[in-house]
C-alpha cells in the first residue's frame, strides 16, 4: 500500500487511526526493506575512497576521473570523498574500531609502517606492477617497500618541503641567502631581515603535528634522529638538544604568537609581506596567487632559499610529502579488487594529468617520464614556478627527502612512530623549551619517559 | 507497567549502557585503532591519578570553569538588569543580546582567532595603538590564551544567564519594589535585599549548569588551541581526555579519565547541594 492512498482513505474515514497507524508502519518497514533491493539487485560494487585533497579543483578533477570510470564499470560505485587530515584521522579511528573502514584511504608513510604492523592493511604490489614499477620514481616507491619485498601503498602524488624567502626583502640588507650552509650563517642573517611589527623574519607553525615536522627535519639536518636503531626515542642526544637550542635562538625572529599559528596562517602570512621566509610546500602558489600583490606573484619575489645545517649535521633533510593510497584488509573482498581497478585507471596517464593538474605545483607526478614531457612541463603553472619545481626535484635526487618523523631510513619500520606522531609529546618538547623557557635536557627527558611510557608500553 | 517499559528501555539503552560501557572500558588497555583490548583492572586510573599532566589539566579546567562561569553570571545578571529597563531600543537589545549564543561555535571560535592574531587581528592592533604598559605584543600565547579562553566562553555564554535572569525578573511583584521604597530602600538596597534573594533559585541552577558545562566543555579550548602549541596552556580535563582516546590512541585511558571526570561532577554537585539547598519559593514571588 502507497502512502498517498493510505493518507486518502484515512482522509476518507475508510481507515480508523489504529488502522492507519498499523499500515502506515507496515509501509515504512516495507519501504526499508525494498529500499535495499534496487541496489542489491544490480550488485554494484560500492567502492569508498578517502582522500586528504578537499580543494574544489582537486574535487573536480576526481568527480570527472570517477565518472570516466563508472562508464567502463557499470558494475562498481566509487564513493570517493576527500577530507582534512584531522578528520580523516578521526574518521579512520571510528571505522578501524567498528571494524568497518573504507575500502582505501590515503595515509602518511608512518601511518603505514603502523598499521601494516598491526595487519589493518594489506599489500598492493599488483597495482604497482600493472602500473608500472620502473616508470615510479625509485625515490617515491622507496618508502612504501618493506623487509618481506611488497609495497604495502602508493603515493597518489608527491611534494617536498622548502625554504622559501622574500626576495624583495634583501633589498638594502646585505645579505646573500644562496651563500647560507649552515644554521650560523642564518642566525647570522636572520635580525636583518626582521622588522617588527611590519614583518618578522620567519614564519613557523605551532600546532603539534607541523612542529613535528620541523622537529625531525632539523634533527635530521644536525645529524640526529628522533629514534635510535632499536626504534627508542633518542631526545636526549646532543644533535637533539643542539636542535632544541638552535629554536630557541629562532624565536626572536618569529611573530610573537607564532605558537598558535598554523601551517596555513604562516602560507598566508609570507604571502601577504608578513613574514620574510617560511618552511613551505608548493600548494603556496595558490596562496601567492590569492593574496600577493598581482606585481610580486612570481618566483623572483617568492624565492627558494637553501635549507642549512647544524654543527654536527653533514646535509639538511627535508620533508618528502608521500601520502600513499592503502587498501584495508578488513574491507570485502569484491570491494578490494574493485579498488585495485580503479587505482590502476586512476593512475592511467591521461587521467592521472587532470589530477596532478588541480594543484600543479604540489600534487607531483609519480611518473619519470612527467618530468621529460613538455606538456606536463608546460603547464603555465609548472611554468611560471618553475625554479619551485627545480627545488623539489633536487631534494628526491639527493636523497635527502624523507617522510615525516624519518630522520633516518631505518625510522621507517619502527611500529609505534605513527603513534608518537599522532602524539603531542614532541610538540610539548619544543614549547617547553622555546616558550617555557625550560632547559633543553629536562624537556627531552620528559619527553622521553612520556615515549616510553605512553606509547612504546602501550603499543607492546 | 507496561506503559513505562518504553521509556525505561530508552534511559537503558541511550542513558545507562553507555555509561556503563564506558565505566567498563575504563578498566581495560584498549588501543583506538583496534577491536582488542586487555584487562587492567585500576591500571588507567592508577596511571592518571600519578600524572602530572593529568593535574594540570584537572587545574586547567577549574580555572576555565571557575573563571568564565564567574564572569558569564557577572555579565548575564548586568545585562539583564539594564534590559529589564524599559528604553528605547530594548527589545532590539534583547534580541541582540542573545546573537552570540546562536553562533555556531566553529565560527565563533574562529572569529575570534582572528580578531586575536598577532599579525592581522583587530583588538591586538587597536590596543597596540593605545601603547599601554606592559600591554602583550600577542594574545594566543602561552601565558594569555587562557584569558582569551575566557573572555571568548563568556561573550559566548553570558547570554544563555542573561535570558534566565531576565525571565526571573520580569516575574518579581512590583509590589516587593515599592514597600522596599516605602522603608527608604536604596537602589542598591533594592538590589541586595529584594532582586537578588528573588534571583537566589535561578542563579544557583545557572550556575550548577553552567559550572557542569564549562568543565565539560570541549569544543571551545579545542578550537582555540588545537591540543598543542599555545593550545598547551589551554588543555583541559576534556582536551586532555580526547588527546588521550584519540591522538595516543588509548581508549581505555581516554574511557578512565571521563569516569573521573564524572566522579568529580558528582562531587562538585553534591557539595554544592549541600551547601545551598533550594529555597522554598514564596507564593509571592
Amino acid at each position: 500500500m502507497d502512502l498517498q492512498r493510505l493518507v486518502t482513505e484515512r482522509k476518507q474515514g475508510s481507515l480508523d487511526r489504529r488502522q492507519f497507524l498499523a499500515c502506515l508502519g507496515a509501509t515504512a518497514a516495507g519501504a526499508v526493506v525494498s529500499g535495499a533491493r534496487p541496489a542489491a539487485a544490480q550488485k554494484k560494487i560500492a567502492v569508498t575512497m578517502w582522500d586528504t585533497e578537499p580543494n574544489p579543483a582537486t574535487r573536480a578533477a576526481v568527480k570527472a576521473i570517477v565518472d570516466d570510470f563508472h562508464k567502463l564499470h557499470k558494475d562498481i560505485e566509487i564513493r570517493a570523498e576527500g577530507m582534512g587530515w584531522s578528520d580523516m584521522d578521526r574518521k579512520l579511528q571510528a571505522a578501524m574500531a567498528a571494524k568497518s573502514p573504507p575500502t582505501a584511504s590515503h595515509t602518511q608513510t608512518y601511518v603505514v609502517t603502523s598499521f601494516r604492523a598491526k595487519g589493518l592493511i594489506e599489500p598492493i604490489d599488483d597495482v604497482v606492477k600493472a602500473i608500472g614499477e620502473d616508470k615510479i620514481f625509485p625515490s617515491v616507491l622507496r618508502w612504501l617497500k618493506y623487509p618481506d619485498g611488497k609495497y604495502w601503498g602508493l603515493t597518489h602524488a608527491w611534494g617536498a618541503d622548502n625554504y622559501g624567502g622574500r626576495g624583495d626583502y634583501l633589498t638594502g640588507t646585505g645579505v646573500n641567502p644562496q651563500s647560507w650552509k649552515t644554521w650560523d650563517d642564518l642566525l647570522r642573517d636572520l635580525p636583518k631581515l626582521n622588522k617588527p611589527p611590519q614583518y618578522y623574519a620567519l614564519s613557523l607553525a605551532g600546532i603539534p603535528f607541523f612542529v613535528n615536522e620541523d622537529v625531525y627535519m632539523w634533527a635530521g639536518a644536525n645529524g640526529g634522529s628522533v629514534f635510535d636503531a632499536k626504534g627508542q626515542p633518542a631526545l636526549e642526544t646532543p644533535q637533539i638538544l643542539g636542535m632544541l637550542e638552535f629554536w630557541r635562538k629562532l624565536k626572536p625572529f618569529l611573530p610573537p604568537g607564532w605558537a598558535s599559528h598554523d601551517y596555513l596562517e604562516t602560507l598566508s602570512a609570507w604571502a601577504t609581506g608578513k613574514t620574510a621566509s617560511v618552511l613551505m610546500w608548493g600548494r603556496t602558489a595558490g596562496y601567492i596567487d590569492q593574496y600577493a600583490p598581482p606585481d610580486k606573484r612570481n618566483p623572483d619575489v617568492f624565492q627558494m632559499w637553501p635549507k642549512t645545517i647544524g654543527p654536527m649535521g653533514k646535509a639538511p633533510l627535508t620533508q618528502f610529502d608521500n601520502e600513499p593510497w592503502v587498501i584495508y584488509a578488513d574491507a570485502p573482498a569484491d570491494e578490494k579488487a574493485a579498488c585495485k581497478e580503479f587505482l590502476k585507471f586512476f593512475f592511467k596517464p591521461e587521467n592521472y594529468r587532470r589530477y596532478c593538474d588541480s594543484v600543479p605545483v604540489h600534487l607531483l607526478s609519480i611518473f619519470k617520464a612527467d618530468f621529460q614531457d613538455a606538456s606536463y612541463l608546460n603547464h603555465p603553472e609548472r611554468k611560471r614556478w618553475k625554479p619551485w619545481l627545480d627545488a623539489q626535484l633536487k631534494w628526491v635526487e639527493i636523497q635527502r627527502a624523507h617522510p615525516l618523523l624519518v630522520s633516518n631510513p631505518s625510522d621507517m619500520l619502527i611500529p609505534w612512530i605513527g603513534d608518537v606522531a599522532a602524539s603531542p609529546i614532541l610538540a610539548d618538547m619544543v614549547m617547553a623549551v622555546v616558550e617555557r623557557g625550560k632547559d633543553p635536557k629536562a624537556a627531552a627527558k620528559e619527553a622521553t619517559d612520556k615515549i616510553l611510557r605512553d606509547v612504546i608500553a602501550k603499543a607492546k | 507497567m507496561g506503559l513505562l517499559l518504553p521509556s525505561v528501555l530508552l534511559v537503558l539503552v541511550f542513558t545507562l549502557f553507555p555509561v556503563g560501557y564506558n565505566v567498563w572500558l575504563g578498566f581495560y588497555a584498549k588501543h583506538s585503532l583496534r577491536a582488542t583490548s586487555t584487562w587492567v583492572g585500576l591500571g588507567n586510573y592508577a596511571q592518571l591519578l600519578a600524572d602530572p599532566d593529568f593535574w594540570r589539566s584537572a587545574w586547567l579546567a577549574t580555572v576555565y570553569a571557575v573563571g568564565s562561569t564567574t564572569l558569564q553570571i557577572g555579565a548575564g545578571v548586568a545585562g539583564a538588569l539594564i534590559l529589564h529597563q524599559r528604553f528605547a531600543g530594548c527589545d532590539f537589545l534583547r534580541g541582540v543580546a542573545l546573537f552570540p549564543y546562536m553562533i555556531p561555535t566553529v565560527i565563533a571560535v574562529f572569529v575570534w582567532r582572528w580578531l586575536m592574531n598577532d599579525l592581522y587581528g583587530v583588538i591586538p592592533y587597536v590596543l597596540g595603538t593605545l601603547h599601554i604598559p606592559g600591554m602583550p605584543e600577542a594574545w594566543l600565547t602561552h601565558g594569555t590564551i587562557m584569558w582569551v579562553l575566557i573572555i571568548l566562553s563568556v561573550w559566548t555564554f553570558f547570554p544563555f544567564v542573561l535570558v534566565n535572569v531576565l525571565a526571573r525578573l520580569q516575574t518579581i511583584p512590583p509590589e516587593l519594589y515599592d514597600a522596599a521604597r516605602v522603608d527608604g530602600a536604596s537602589a542598591l538596597r533594592q538590589f541586595r535585599h529584594v532582586t537578588l534573594p528573588q534571583l537566589r533559585n535561578v542563579l544557583l541552577i545557572v550556575l550548577l549548569l553552567r559550572g557542569i558545562w564549562m568543565f565539560t566543555k570541549f569544543d571551545v579550548p579545542w578550537l582555540l588551541g588545537f591540543g598543542g602549541g599555545a593550545g598547551e596552556a589551554i588543555r583541559t580535563l576534556p582536551v586532555f581526555t580526547y588527546q588521550r582516546s584519540f591522538t595516543y590512541y588509548q581508549a581505555g585511558m581516554g574511557a578512565a579519565l571521563s569516569n573521573v571526570m564524572l566522579a568529580l561532577l558528582l562531587m562538585a554537585v553534591t557539595i554544592y547541594f549541600v551547601a545551598f539547598p533550594p529555597a522554598e519559593e514564596d507564593n509571592d514571588a
